[in-house]
């Protein structure tokens, strides 16, 4: 349009007010090579990741601030951390763990074995408030045997024990600090915490006691910038350094021709589904859900809601996932098939129902699309945008709704269609038998082929329609290396990130 | 004098209390659980019973009502939901980004408006007031937050002047503050200077109406002169009135604008807090900006009360 | 006084106001008239989305092209016309209906009536717009309806004041008093005498109250707390073109550009009308 020769006009009739500003206003851009500004969506709220299940404590925290005994790498495997070796015993029901040397938390008090016990035991004891108590259901004693050394007795085997120790839930926290972790946050990093103004930014200083390879930057701002549009304009800008989960795919084709930036499209955990109640009117009939299912244009959605980044997916589970199938053939995208579903199950003039969307945009802007969609097979959609306090008391509490378009992030969370009284209103014996199964078998092969038999129950009984696989987008400064490009946790690791020279 | 200063402090109290009502009410009726939000999808029954408990939401209205109320006449805000410290000190971190960015906008808008107005009023009639007036009438039809985007687009993105959001703090120099506020200001102050303009033209066209204007004239002091020395002055009364509106609306009514620039400003923290369920925080900003715009039309009151004794009665 | 004004200056600022009137109702109609039109043709559906074809430049076909789902710019415009006016319109229906009594009943009534409104007033000014308008659409949940009462509410004092003050400005007039000799109700004469005389007043600040509601449904729009989809509106449109403002400037320069005409239009038609009306600023030497 025509501010771009607005803007080359700006440019020569040096408006000499104007310029000074931009003499001044110039240095504030340029990013040192000590410092580095990442963008994120939510705030947390507060620091303490063994006392919140909120995604962005963890995200400024894991392995920046706190450290646990082993950790989860950038393409989810588990690598040590506070235990730099471990041993398991042939019965699998016992761990000694041996722990880092010369390690201390930020305040200077020096960590030991007691700090591991104090941890777990915190974790997993009575007055916990831990978000992910059941990790560790299996442990039956945690011993400090010596000052770097730790015995975790299990009362079950568990082959999951050193990632489920990897989770920002099962950091080490120090007794004497724990309870202000909250606001101020205090573990064995390479990072600590320096100050956080509230709703603006939260900023981590290099920790010059670090037991292990020191951080490479200075100083670390995590920016809290929620809006999409605000979000472009401070990539674009220089504002902002790296925006791990980039909530503007609109502007990705964009940026990624910019030599300025670089773009990672990594997979998540998040799948993206079209959740239906299955006692609702039309919907308790499974001849409605699949009409549904196959009226949606998956392939559009992914291009229109997300520009494209996005895998679609045939059912509830992460198609990167080795146990993965594809299921398309039980409910492709066929409207005229769609039609004839409907007319079977009574419905030959369509109905009307509501939409209830959360406010994350592959949701609202999803909802537009699905709307469309499901009018050409005479569904009337009623959409109604409500805030996440109202999705969670309705829709997810309540289960008052018809259609929802949310995102189910947890990894392998499939087990939730056996949940009785989940906000699907799902209940099969035949998936539930499935799912008692996989929880005895311990056999990989055995495993993969009850997943198998899950994704294809569900999505045989269309439950809910599956729409994508959210991509995991960030977007950095062309020079940056060491960042993560997929988000096996919601982490935002930055001890091995640097400028290059 | 003193008769209506009561009588106006008499209609001040019942404003404020007629208004936390209000806000309290309007309040209790938001859908959406703030413990739930809280503990969010993983939350059993008894940690929410237990935080519900922890939140004081089990308490009778009536109670909750009259605790709230009282303890904001002792200056507890209470403590943020969200964040867990009290939502006076946020109060007071947001306090550092909206006054400054009302102030700046209402001193741009003064700058720019009212000799705009003057000027308009003193071309009456020739081609050039056409032209002035046809750029108040864009400017007040200007929508502030699209003037935004198009700020940022030409001096940030293409021109990368300026940050296009964000807020530097003051600690890092009084310009890394201003330039983070120079965008937002200017978006919201043009518009602004075009009302004022407009408002201080017709006052002076009225004004230069009176008898003591033609006085003045008639002792031959110049057009100029009288314009300025007689017009202005007296044309200040209505333009005080709308800059004292003004004020108020560019410390509570900048939400827009500190969306597309994401400054932490107040209107932001309200908008926020009201998507998290933070009620607490919610009630109690609210309730300081009301306070704060009834106070400002309070001592614009008072102020025109002391030019012009005739506004002085005391039941209006 | 200025010095011997010139006649033809004098016919020359007549001129100018009616060019105001003129360019303000030009404007109204085209605007309106394409909102009506909307309703009974459009260039392109804008219903059905269409992913293939979105983003595409200005053309023959598409005139000013296509938005991010493929919808024609200009049809999007027209449709959007609808709600944007609509809500603007209901708002200041809402306020009228319920603003023009009351002021009409404080300034009969005077005392005790003309306090409690002076004191509902004080209230609903005591709270900044654009939040009580959020705190309303965060409490009922954002659409429509909910925008025309969040926007109305305010319309309602203003409202209320100009009936007021204009009743009370007949006050003790001859053709009033000839009414109540003649032994009509106050309800009668309020309709029959009172309204068509304040009519005026009430027609002018209707065109400025529905400019501002039309900037206000842009800016609850804008926040995600408007109209929502299917619906169309201006304010919609440019919070969907937020995002896109870098790449595809057109999308949000476009509706912006129109809320900035729209608005305009009214407000010269508006202050062409109160120039009409109102003799004391038409004009005349001073």
């Amino acid at each position: 349009m025509r501010l771009n020769s607005l803007t080359k006009l700006l440019k020569r009739v040096a408006l000499p007010c104007l310029l000074s500003v931009a003499c001044l206003a110039g240095n504030s851009h340029a990013s040192d090579h000590a410092s580095l500004n990442i963008g994120m969506q939510l705030e947390p709220p507060h620091l303490d990741p063994t006392a919140g299940a909120a995604g962005a404590i963890d995200a400024v925290t894991y392995a920046n601030i706190f450290e646990g005994l082993t950790r989860i790498g950038a393409h989810g495997e588990v690598l040590p951390a506070l235990a730099r070796s471990w041993k398991v015993s042939p019965d699998g029901l016992s761990y000694t763990f041996y722990l880092a040397k010369g390690v201390q938390f930020h305040d200077g008090s020096p960590f030991s074995a007691d700090d591991v016990k104090f941890s777990l035991d915190r974790a997993r004891g009575d007055g916990s408030t831990n978000a992910q108590k059941p990790l560790f259901s299996a442990i039956k004693e945690v011993v400090a045997v010596a000052p770097n050394e730790v015995r975790v007795d299990l009362l079950r085997q568990e082959g999951s024990l050193l990632f489920n120790l990897g989770w920002g839930d099962a950091v080490i926290v120090s007794r004497q600090s724990a309870k202000g972790n909250r606001k101020h946050p205090i573990g064995t990093g390479p990072f600590q915490f320096s100050r956080w103004v509230k709703g603006q930014e939260i900023q981590l200083q290099r920790f010059d006691h670090y037991w292990g390879s020191p951080a490479k930057l200075d100083t670390v701002r995590f920016k809290v910038i929620a809006d999409p549009n605000a979000a472009i304009a401070a990539v674009m800008a220089g504002d902002v350094d790296a925006y791990p989960g980039f909530p503007a795919p609109e502007a990705l084709g964009h940026l990624e021709a910019d030599p300025r930036f670089k773009v990672f499209a990594g997979s998540s955990e998040g799948e993206t589904i079209l959740a239906m109640n299955n006692k609702a009117g039309p919907l308790a009939d499974v001849r409605v859900r699949r009409a549904v299912s196959m009226a949606i244009d998956k392939q559009a959605l992914v291009e229109g809601a997300m520009y494209g980044y996005g895998t679609p997916i045939t059912s509830h589970f992460a198609p990167h996932h080795p146990a993965a199938l594809d299921l398309a053939a039980e409910t492709p995208f066929d409207v005229r098939e769609a039609k004839h579903l409907l007319k079977q199950a009574g419905y030959e003039d369509g109905f009307t129902a509501t939409l209830k969307l959360p406010p994350p945009s592959y949701a609202r802007r999803g909802g537009e699309l699905i709307a469309s969609d499901l009018s050409k097979i005479g569904i009337k959609l009623k959409i109604v945008p409500v805030e996440w306090a109202q999705w969670l008391a309705d829709v997810f509490k309540g289960k008052n709704y018809e259609f929802t378009i949310v995102s189910h992030t947890e990894p392998m969370d499939i087990g939730i269609y056996a949940r009785k009284d989940y906000y699907f209103n799902y209940d099969s014996a035949e998936f539930d038998g499935v799912v008692k199964q996989l929880n005895a078998a311990s056999d990989t092969q055995a495993r993969y082929s009850l997943l198998g038999e899950a994704q294809r129950i569900i999505a045989r009984d269309a439950v809910n329609a599956y729409l994508f696989q959210l991509a995991n987008v960030s977007v950095w400064n062309a020079k940056l290396e060491g960042m993560w490009k997929d988000a096996p946790i919601q982490a935002i690791d930055v001890t091995h990130v640097h400028w290059q020279d | 004098m003193l008769q209506f200063a009561l009588w106006r402090i008499a209609g001040l109290w019942w404003t404020l209390f007629a208004a936390s009502l209000v806000i309290f009410i309007v309040i209790e009726v938001l859908p959406g659980d703030p413990a739930q939000v809280m503990l969010g999808m993983s939350g059993d029954a008894q940690s929410l019973g237990a935080l519900r408990e922890q939140l004081g939401l089990n308490a009778p209205v009536a109670q909750r009502y009259l605790t709230w109320a009282t303890g904001m006449l002792h200056g507890d805000f209470g403590v943020s939901y969200t964040y867990s410290v009290p939502v006076a000190d946020l109060l007071r971190e947001r306090l550092t980004v909206s006054l400054p960015l009302a102030a700046i906008a209402l001193a741009l808008a003064t700058v720019l408006g009212l000799p705009l107005g003057v000027l308009a009023a003193r071309f009456r009639g020739r081609l050039s007031e056409a032209g002035l007036m046809a750029g108040l009438q864009v400017g007040v039809a200007l929508p502030n937050f699209w003037l935004a985007l198009l700020l940022i687009y030409v001096f940030s993105i293409s021109l990368r002047w300026l940050p296009a959001g964000g807020f530097a703090g003051w600690e890092k120099g009084l310009w890394a503050g201003l330039s983070s506020l120079l965008l937002p200001a200017v978006a919201l102050a043009l518009p602004q200077a075009a009302i004022l303009a407009r408002i201080m033209r017709s006052a002076l066209l009225d004004v230069m109406h009176e008898d003591y204007i033609r006085t003045a004239r008639a002792k031959g002091l110049s057009r100029q002169a009288t314009l300025w020395r007689h017009g202005v002055r007296n044309a200040m009364i209505p333009v005080l009135t709308v800059l004292g509106l003004q004020f108020s609306f560019l410390i509570a009514g900048a939400v827009i604008i500190e969306s597309v620039f994401y400054l932490p400003g107040l209107g932001r923290l309200v908008f926020q807090a009201i998507s998290q369920r933070d009620l607490i925080t919610v009630k109690s900003t609210v309730m300081l900006l009301v306070t704060a715009t009834v106070l400002v039309a309070f001592f614009v009151d008072l102020a025109y009360a002391a030019i012009d004794p005739r506004l002085r009665k005391a039941p209006r | 006084m200025m010095k011997n004004v010139p006649s033809e200056k004098a016919s020359f600022f007549n001129s100018r106001y009616s060019a105001s009137l003129l360019l303000g109702t030009v404007i109204t109609i085209v605007v309106v008239g394409t909102g009506v039109l909307s309703f009974f043709w459009l260039p392109f559906n804008v219903s059905s989305l269409n992913v293939a074809q979105r983003l595409q430049p200005a053309s023959a076909q598409h005139w000013l092209g296509t938005d991010q789902y493929g919808r024609d710019l200009l049809s999007m415009l027209m449709i959007g016309a609808q709600t944007s006016l609509g809500v603007g319109l209901f708002a200041v229906g809402f306020g009228m209906l319920l603003g023009v009594p009351l002021g009409l009943l404080a300034a009969a009534r005077r005392g005790f009536v003309d306090q409690l409104l002076m004191r509902f007033n004080d209230l609903v000014f005591a709270f900044p717009a654009v939040l009580s308008a959020i705190l309303i659409t965060a409490s009922l949940g954002p659409g429509a309806l909910n925008s025309i009462i969040a926007i109305g509410i305010f319309n309602v004092p203003v409202f209320a004041r100009v009936a007021r003050g204009g009743a009370l400005s007949l006050a003790g007039r001859e053709f009033l008093l000839a009414a109540r000799l003649a032994g009509k109700g106050a309800l009668r004469i309020t309709f029959e005498h009172v309204l068509p005389n304040i009519a005026s007043l009430l027609i002018v600040q209707a065109t400025i109250q529905l400019s501002m509601g039309i900037l206000a449904e842009a800016g609850l729009s804008y926040l995600g707390l408007g109209p929502q989809p299917p619906l169309v509106s201006w304010g919609r449109m440019l919070n969907e073109a937020q995002t896109l403002v870098s790449f595809a400037p057109q999308l949000a320069l476009i509706p912006g550009a129109t809320i900035v005409v729209a608005v305009l239009g009214f407000n010269l038609l508006g202050d062409g009308l109160r120039d009409l009306l109102d003799p004391k600023l038409r004009g005349g030497p001073r």
